[in-house]
């Protein structure tokens, strides 16, 4: 293990764990729709191993995950299936 | 190769359509053995058309077009998707933008480091090491040496 750092492993089993960490709180950011949610700082850690992978440059981690930002949002805002769902929950209540 | 591929099933397409204009009524044309200019033309312009309706029916937008790469058309949304982020490059990034980006990534790094200590991170590590793999993606945070890694 190296001193200076928390350990190396393969991209997917980095992106896994350190996406764990910034999940674990359950404080992380939200993109709020009418009866959805999404967490879009999910992409961050997944996008941080890629980048180390392929020796990005901070600026292409920048691009990359405003891109990821916008893709996940924007699929959001697509009609929902989950929408029927919600109502049943709440109305069951 | 795939030039190859396309051209053969452009002339399968092709050989199709002649079948069709003949046995979809062109055949009365055809027998009447008429050799005016109009005919023909009327025969060839008919062939044109199934030959059109036969290839956009299986896909293919431009029938003489031999490249796919150029003439695939984006019908699925990953497909659009990707051709988003594949269009998309470090200068169409807005400055606020990017300052915007940094301050999602501060916060991210602020749940991370709220997440040291707890049980459930420790279980996902000891998952991560026992499987192994490759090394060469940094882990943020070491249970053991307590040390969280933000720079890289």
């Amino acid at each position: 293990m190296h001193p200076h750092r928390g350990g190396l492993t393969s991209p997917d089993r980095a992106a896994h764990y350190n996406g764990c960490l910034v999940r674990y709180l359950d404080f992380m950011d939200a993109y709020l729709r009418p009866d959805e949610v999404n967490h879009p700082c999910d992409n961050i850690m997944a996008i941080l191993a890629a980048a180390e992978h392929m020796g990005g440059s901070g600026e292409d981690f920048v691009t990359a995950v405003a891109i990821a930002y916008e893709i996940q949002n924007r699929l959001l805002d697509l009609p929902t299936m989950r929408a029927h769902i919600v109502r049943r929950h709440w109305l069951s209540r | 190769m795939v030039e190859n591929d396309d051209q053969s099933q452009s002339y399968l397409l092709g050989s199709r359509a002649v079948f069709f204009a003949m046995a979809a009524g062109g055949q009365a044309h055809a027998l009447s053995a008429s050799n005016s200019d109009v005919e023909i033309a009327a025969l060839k312009q008919r062939l044109r058309l199934m030959e059109q309706k036969l290839e956009t029916s299986r896909g293919f937008s431009d029938p003489t077009s031999v490249s796919t790469e150029k003439t695939m058309t984006s019908t699925y949304t990953v497909e659009k998707i990707a051709a988003f982020v594949d269009g998309c490059s470090n200068s169409a990034i807005q400055k606020d933008l990017r300052d915007l980006v940094a301050r999602h990534l501060l916060d991210s790094i602020g749940c991370a480091i709220g997440a040291i200590g707890a049980k459930v991170t420790h279980d996902i590590r000891a998952v991560v090491d026992a499987f192994g793999g490759k090394q060469i993606c940094t882990c943020r945070y070491a249970p053991s040496s307590g040390r969280f890694d933000v720079a890289g």
